[in-house]
């Protein structure tokens, strides 16, 4: 298992398609694929949080409260190309990568931050590691650490893959994320140990009781 | 209620629709179309406000002051629907500006604003003819005139039906729509005396002293059927010359849609028709006008653009293919809509006018455009590779021989492999597992709208990059 250099990130990506590692569109190969990573691009769709909607964040109140919370909680916005997104300080929202992407089974990858965005004080992603297998678009968690709001744009290079392979006899994992497009939604609440952890639920300890058009429980 | 009050509730009503208007504008669009026909739509009743303000309308009869209030809550505030229906979040985004920029190269000059509607069925309505004679009729003629100048010669509103935002390979039927503006500029081509003496002729040998003895009656008979005649063939040949512009643009995904939407709007079993043509009749043209383009062969109902070289997989798609094709064998040889088109003598004659129009209605479409339509050159080179994409779970944007050996291909091609995708693989799946299928039906739509997003953006990246090296390496000697 070792970090894939240029040579090998080049030779993964021209497999036959079947075995190939996709990522699509590489608009510039020479401008995106570096010694050891390969640029991502920003998507056109975010995930913003509409605070005065939201009670809590409780995965184990269960999963149909949980999604229905998030879907009313959470919306998409969509941005044309040229079209600019605001981030704000400390504001946390989820975009993706433009490319779609196809790991086979015998590579793994991290997305990390561009250090370039990074001294700006952007950060890209939390949850970094991506599995043999997984195909769609990524979903980038955006957060601004600096202290001015940043004006982002998609099709900026803002992420870069650092691509491995995996030792011994490769598996392919089945992401709940699998096939998305876009940025997704969270599916915490489809563990299922999140009910064997979490505090058991009596309607007064339930703080959606004082929030109107509830999601039914049942 | 006086002229001072009728004013008043004018001038209240132009301030509602503007607001309504500014509010609209701000959502997010696929395009900047809505959005400008909104902040048109607030210019006309700012304009409006405006010239109350200066006394304009102080020395106009109430009565006009009346209907100017009624055209602008019944003509303009319901526009405002075709704005509100084109957000980002009621289309398939990335689908609109590509069918905007096929609708603008095929009407020069036009604008197109596409949105969602509650029918089920596609739609297009012009919004500039509706609202330059009643503003033109105004006080101060030349200002309103100079408002009018913003607004493009014609825009198209089309609509497409809203259940079915997702299945982007469907909206292939929106070229349809495009093509009914393409309509006018072949029927204004005709001579209207000889097409009316032809059907007055065909109605005359159905309409006879035997069947009306009476001669006032005759007279009467064959002056009504004329009209309605007339009226069926005018909107025949539109129906059916938008079906052949459709199949310029998009190849067979136009037959696949068209047949999609038959089953589903109407049973094409039922022996009907009204303005449109029976369906049968239109998958028969639908398939003629395929022929000639070297789709398909109608003689054989089956794909004639497939590569000879294809894998063994790709061999047995153009098999299903061929054998869906087959299915509409029975249904274009099913005279049955024919016999009852020809029970009347005003269908019988416009349908026979019809009939004789159709091989030089496809000259016509072919002859239309300045620009190489899709081909079956283009659909044999790319849509086997894209179908193999799609079922690798991956985007049909771009066919990628090598990292650096790629090709762009054509949103026709796009759609068509979603088509080819949605006949051969899922029919099969539902059978065994119809949450599966439900699910990849919803990844399908994903994955088209994803490869349509990337093959513009490719295209654009690359103009970019060829403008830079333009720029970079400066003037040529």
């Amino acid at each position: 298992m070792g970090l894939l250099s240029k040579a090998h990130i080049y030779k993964w990506l021209n497999k036959p398609l079947d075995q190939r590692l996709v990522i699509t569109p590489i608009l510039d190969p020479e401008e995106q694929i570096h010694e050891g990573s390969v640029d991502l691009r920003l998507g056109t769709t975010f995930i913003l949080t509409q605070k005065t909607e939201f009670p809590q964040m409780d995965p184990a109140r269960g999963w149909e409260v949980l999604a229905k919370e998030i879907r009313r909680c959470q919306f998409r916005v969509s941005k044309r190309l040229h079209k600019k997104f605001i981030l704000h300080p400390q504001q946390l929202v989820l975009g993706g990568t433009l490319e779609y992407l196809s790991f086979p089974a015998g590579l793994g990858g991290y997305v990390l931050s561009r250090s370039s965005w990074g001294r700006q004080g952007l950060v890209i992603a939390t949850a970094t590691f991506v599995n043999p297998g997984f195909k769609g678009c990524l979903t980038l968690e955006l957060l601004n650490l600096g202290e001015v709001p940043l004006v982002l744009y998609p099709g900026y290079r803002v992420a870069q893959l650092v691509l491995h392979t995996v030792s011994g006899k490769p598996g392919v994992h089945k992401s709940r994320y699998q096939y998305a497009t876009e940025p997704e939604f969270s599916r915490v609440y489809e563990d299922p140990e999140l009910e064997l952890w979490g505090e058991p639920v009596t309607p007064s300890s339930d703080p959606r009781a004082c929030l109107p058009n509830q999601p039914s429980r049942e | 209620m006086s002229k001072s009050a009728a004013l008043a509730g004018l001038f209240l009503k132009a301030e509602e629709i503007r607001t309504h208007a500014d509010r609209l504008s701000l959502v997010p669009f696929p395009s900047e179309r809505p959005k400008d026909f909104a902040l048109f739509l607030s210019n006309v009743c700012r304009k409006l406000q405006s010239l109350i303000k200066q006394g304009h309308f102080d020395n106009v009869d109430e009565r006009v002051i009346t209907i100017t209030t009624i055209f602008l809550v019944d003509e303009v505030a319901p526009m405002l629907r075709y704005v509100e229906g084109a957000s980002s979040e009621n289309t398939p985004a990335n689908l609109v500006l590509p069918m905007e920029k096929i609708g603008e190269r095929i009407i020069k000059g036009a604008t197109f604003i596409i949105r969602r509607q509650w029918h089920y069925n596609y739609a297009a309505v012009e919004l500039r003819s509706t609202l330059e004679p009643r503003l033109t009729s105004l006080p101060a003629k030349n200002e309103w005139q100079d408002v009018l100048r913003k607004l493009r010669t014609q825009v198209y509103a089309i609509s497409f039906p809203y259940l079915e935002r997702d299945n982007t390979a469907l909206h292939v039927s929106l070229a349809h729509e495009i093509g009914h503006q393409v309509a006018p500029s072949y029927l204004s081509k005709e001579d209207e005396t000889e097409v009316l003496d032809e059907l007055h002729g065909e109605i005359q040998k159905m309409v006879t002293t035997v069947t009306t003895p009476d001669r006032v009656q005759r007279a009467e008979e064959i002056g009504r059927s004329l009209t309605r005649a007339y009226q069926l063939r005018q909107a025949a040949l539109t129906e059916l010359l938008s079906d052949t512009i459709s199949a310029h643009v998009f190849g067979p995904s136009v037959l696949f849609a068209l047949y999609e939407i038959a089953s589903l709007s109407e049973s094409i079993d039922k022996i009907s028709f009204d303005m449109h043509p029976p369906w049968r009749l239109r998958i028969d043209h639908m398939l003629d006008t395929l022929d000639d383009l070297g789709f398909v062969n109608k003689q054989s109902f089956s794909l004639s653009c497939w590569p000879e070289t294809a894998s063994p997989a790709l061999r047995e798609v153009k098999s299903e293919i061929d054998r869906w094709l087959g299915r509409l064998e029975p249904i274009v040889s099913d005279w049955r809509d024919r016999v009852e088109v020809n029970k009347e003598p005003s269908s019988s004659s416009a349908y026979i006018s019809a009939y004789r129009k159709l091989a030089d209605l496809r000259k016509f479409a072919a002859g239309y455009f300045l620009y190489p339509p899709y081909s079956q050159d283009m659909f044999r080179k790319e849509v086997p590779m894209l179908l193999e994409r799609l079922q690798m779970d991956l985007p049909p944007n771009q066919i990628e021989q090598h990292l650096t050996q790629t090709r762009d291909v054509s949103l026709a091609s796009i759609l068509a492999s979603v088509w080819l995708y949605k006949l051969t693989s899922l029919p099969s799946l539902f059978e065994r597992d119809p949450e599966g299928y439900a699910k990849r039906v919803h990844t399908l739509n994903r994955l088209t709208l994803k490869a349509i997003e990337l093959s513009e953006v490719k295209r654009e990246y690359q103009e970019w990059q060829r403008k830079r090296g333009a720029e970079t390496r400066g003037p040529t000697e």
